[in-house]
């Protein structure tokens, strides 16, 4: 009965595509910094190639032309027939925004986008220089494959020679690879070495060598080698050329890299035209898939074999259905349940042998745990890209020019976390964009540097992760907080508040300081949900900033939603759960002594602010003169808490309450005891502030 | 589910001397009274949450949720409390937005009833002790009435928190 519908299939190749596209966005950021990774290229076209063949299958004929005429495109690159230019890069991610809605979100009416998507991408195509000799070359892969001049620059560490590298074979290496020149060049006496060796080298070598080849001859010395493809051809054909490189050679100048290229471009136009051959598609018997109107097919076919094989290697993980690592999951959590069973057990009949068996069982399903939980966890990196994606395109849009930091990137949370961190930080970054960073002519009124910079930086600290969004933009301004929230009334003109409760003042629904609405951010409900948002995932947000120097935002996050180690204490018949992390101390208290109080005792001498649960929950009867006040801390100081009883600690495996305790916000939910009752767990900073409304 | 002569089979159950059902496509099990922990701040038809096959889920005492008369204690005797079940309850299981889940304490649970759509009789207030709006209508089942419960406003939220 369960056969796989049709339908199935195409959830799952929307997925697939969708990771794919993610992948890709990667690769276009990266070839915008470093335009001639030939890796990158690869990966580009790798994807789109892909991707054209699933959408061929699945029946998606837009999503096929589109990704078809975007390869072609790559493939040309590829065949060193362009470059990825600026534009290049803007169609390629408007390529991927423009899939992502076709097979996300279709709408009617996308037709005509495509249209005009792909009109441009013909305008694009058309546009470079050596297209109508691209074409021809295609179909080159056969022949024997023309020469590409590399700049080749070896410096070498000072302690190369300790590493037992020999420089004269690298230089041969260099020799081997094709014909040029290489100099021999000596740091000037005034330029610190600053670790390297006292001499380096420079090549220019014209050679048939692939891109991926030509890194492996340098394997041992990968980061004393920078290679710099300096034309698509033979530049020693070129007389004019050959005496630029004398110039260097006598005069002892560096290369200058960019020179060359530029006198590259002279010489393309008179690059000796290869044979023109004719652009008949292929016979279809060599074309392995039905793509009848694509004359690239077989060098493709070996483009992608080679680079499978390379991906092959690096990729040593799986991927796996995240519902499989839930299901994982709520095993390990019935297990850790059982093993309190067991423990309960071994402890009321008092058998040795089975205390043994106990511990080594309790030591096995902690490990368990352990792994089990960090499966889960996942680099935050994951989450990068997209804001990389965004500030490239809203500075842009703005006119501004942001340089966006990133810093702990491998730090890993919860996969749940981390998927529910998206929005909201993408609401942070983009009030950076749109409020915090100024306009070029501000900063420069400011003496700040042209280009503003937003920094993300990630990090653990104790069983948290923290995440700071910083900028260096103007600011937020306590006093025109303070007006702002004088007039919305959120606070009287009377009230005294620190700069950290005013700052505060924007996470209040309906609270926005921007000057004006733009379409990006500033409607006033945003930091709100940002903090709604934080709050759901246990997590605390906090905004701090200095007039013309900033602001940073801090998120702090648990590990993980699902384990914590937690206090089990009971109040009138209900066990409730109070995480460790968040535990000061326990107290024995007697009824008189917060009876006497208003509300506070004297605890280690400071008078501490008590709360009687039983009476503050409405949960029946009356507490027992002897009572335990359990001190939490809370903000900057400690709370107390009184209950009826502390039990012990237990490891909390934490399990929703559902829809029905929405309301009690101070629950963080459930979880199940060893003999199968069930304790609640207190999220006491929430219970808190509801009772005292602080 | 329909079964050969078209009629859908209800699970009958007991609260306050009168017989009930739930459609019994709902009904995910029926479990003998569990040991209920109580949560504070809740609707008053809340009684607290239960451990169902390791899942937390809520009871939802059906006598406070048809605006019967609480179970007062002595008014039955102890056999009778132990008569007492859970009976859970899901409906919208592929929808999370509209998905609910909880058990449903009832008195006693009675028998699998098979009732045709059109034996089944609409009611009006006065002819009944509960809100004739929970009610899909009345089965007469040999000379005794049976009201057909609906499911989905038992288990419905009701927005009142009660903060006795």
């Amino acid at each position: 009965m369960q056969q796989p519908s049709l339908q199935q299939f195409k959830q799952k190749y929307i997925e697939e595509v969708n990771d794919l596209l993610n992948d890709m966005e990667g690769s276009i950021l990266n070839l915008e910094q470093n335009p001639s990774s030939q890796d990158e290229v690869n990966q580009v076209f790798r994807v789109m190639h892909t991707i054209k063949g699933t959408s061929a299958m699945y029946d998606f004929k837009t999503v096929e032309t589109i990704t078809h005429d975007v390869e072609s495109i790559y493939s040309k690159i590829r065949d060193n027939q362009g470059t990825v230019s600026k534009e290049v890069s803007t169609m390629t991610l408007e390529c991927v925004d423009l899939l992502r809605h076709l097979l996300n979100q279709p709408e009617e009416g996308d037709d005509k986008l495509v249209d005009e998507f792909l009109a441009r991408l013909a305008i694009l195509d058309g546009k470079k220089p050596k297209s109508a000799t691209a074409d021809t070359q295609q179909g080159d892969a056969e022949q024997p494959q023309s020469a590409t001049t590399y700049y080749i620059k070896f410096e070498p560490e000072a302690d190369i020679t300790n590493r037992g590298i020999n420089i004269k074979g690298i230089l041969k290496n260099i020799e081997d690879l094709g014909s040029g020149t290489i100099l021999t060049r000596s740091w000037p006496d005034d330029q610190a070495t600053n670790g390297k060796f006292y001499m380096y080298w420079e090549a220019l070598i014209a050679t048939t060598t692939p891109p991926n080849e030509l890194s492996e001859t340098f394997i041992f010395v990968h980061d004393e080698v920078t290679i710099t493809k300096i034309a698509d051809f033979d530049l020693f054909k070129f007389d004019d050329f050959k005496e630029q490189i004398a110039i260097y050679q006598t005069t002892d100048t560096p290369i200058d890299t960019d020179e060359l290229m530029a006198l590259a471009m002279l010489f393309q136009s008179q690059t000796p035209e290869p044979e023109p051959q004719t652009h008949e598609p292929e016979p279809q018997t060599h074309v392995p898939e039905p793509q009848p109107h694509d004359p690239n097919s077989a060098t493709e076919q070996k483009i992608i074999a080679k680079s499978i094989e390379a991906t092959d290697t690096k990729n040593s993980s799986i991927k796996v259905d995240s519902e499989k690592l839930d299901e994982l999951m709520n095993l390990v959590s019935e297990f850790v349940n059982t093993k309190a069973e067991m423990l309960l057990l071994a402890e009321k009949y008092d058998i040795p042998e089975l205390h043994d068996i106990c511990e080594k069982v309790d030591k096995l399903s902690n490990k368990l745990k352990d792994n089990a939980l960090s499966i889960r966890l996942v680099p935050i990196e994951s989450l990068i890209l997209r804001f990389q994606r965004l500030v490239r395109d809203l500075s842009k849009e703005l006119g501004k020019q942001i340089d966006f930091v990133t810093e702990g990137t491998d730090t890993e949370l919860d996969k749940t976390i981390i998927d529910n961190l998206a929005v909201p930080l993408m609401h942070i970054i983009r009030n950076s964009i749109d409020h915090g960073i100024e306009s070029v002519e501000r900063r420069r009124e400011l003496k700040k540097p042209d280009h503003g910079i937003i920094k993300f930086t990630a990090f653990y600290s104790g069983n948290n992760v923290f995440i700071q969004v910083q900028d260096d933009g103007a600011g937020m301004n306590p006093v025109d907080l303070r007006q702002k929230a004088i007039e919305k009334g959120f606070i009287k003109p009377t009230d005294h508040l620190t700069n950290r409760q005013l700052y505060d003042l924007v996470f209040l629904p309906g609270f926005s300081t921007a000057q004006k609405i733009t379409g990006i951010s500033g409607r006033g409900v945003g930091m709100d949900a940002v903090k709604q948002n934080i709050l759901k995932l246990r997590g605390e947000i906090e905004m701090d900033s200095e007039v013309d120097l900033g602001t940073i935002t801090t998120i702090k996050l648990p590990l993980t939603l699902s384990i914590v180690d937690a206090l089990l204490v009971s109040v009138a018949d209900t066990l409730f759960l109070i995480p460790v992390y968040i535990i000061d101390s326990c107290t024995h208290i007697r009824k008189e002594e917060f009876d006497s109080g208003h509300g506070r005792i004297i605890h280690e001498g400071e008078p501490t602010p008590v709360i009687d649960l039983r009476k503050e929950l409405n949960m029946g009867g009356t507490t027992p003169d002897e009572a335990t006040a359990v001190m939490v801390k809370h903000k900057d100081s400690r709370v107390g808490l009184i209950l009826d009883k502390v039990h012990g600690e237990h490891q909390a495996v934490l399990k929703p309450l559902g829809k029905y305790f929405n309301n009690q916000e101070y629950l963080s939910g459930g979880s199940i005891l060893g003999d199968g009752s069930i304790a609640l767990v207190l999220d006491t900073n929430k219970l808190i502030r509801q009772l005292t409304k602080n | 589910m329909e079964n050969f002569s078209g009629a859908t089979p209800y699970l009958s159950f007991w609260l306050d001397g009168e017989l009930y059902a739930f459609d019994i496509d709902n009904v995910v099990e029926v479990t003998e009274l569990p040991k209920i922990t109580k949560v504070p701040q809740c609707a008053d038809y809340i009684k607290g949450v239960f451990n169902f096959r390791g899942e937390i889920l809520p009871t939802i005492d059906v006598r406070t949720k048809c605006h019967l008369d609480e179970l007062a204690p002595g008014s039955i005797s102890e056999d009778d409390i132990d008569d007492r079940a859970v009976i859970v309850l899901e409906i919208n299981k592929d929808d999370p937005d509209l998905h609910l889940i909880a058990g449903a304490i009832v008195d006693k649970v009675s028998d699998v009833v098979n009732i045709k759509p059109i034996d089944i009789i609409r009611i009006h207030d006065f002819d009944s002790k509960i809100d004739a709006s929970l009610s899909d209508g009345v089965y007469n089942h040999d000379g005794k009435i049976i009201t057909i419960l609906q499911t989905a406003k038992i288990l419905a939220m009701d927005d009142t928190i009660v903060n006795e």
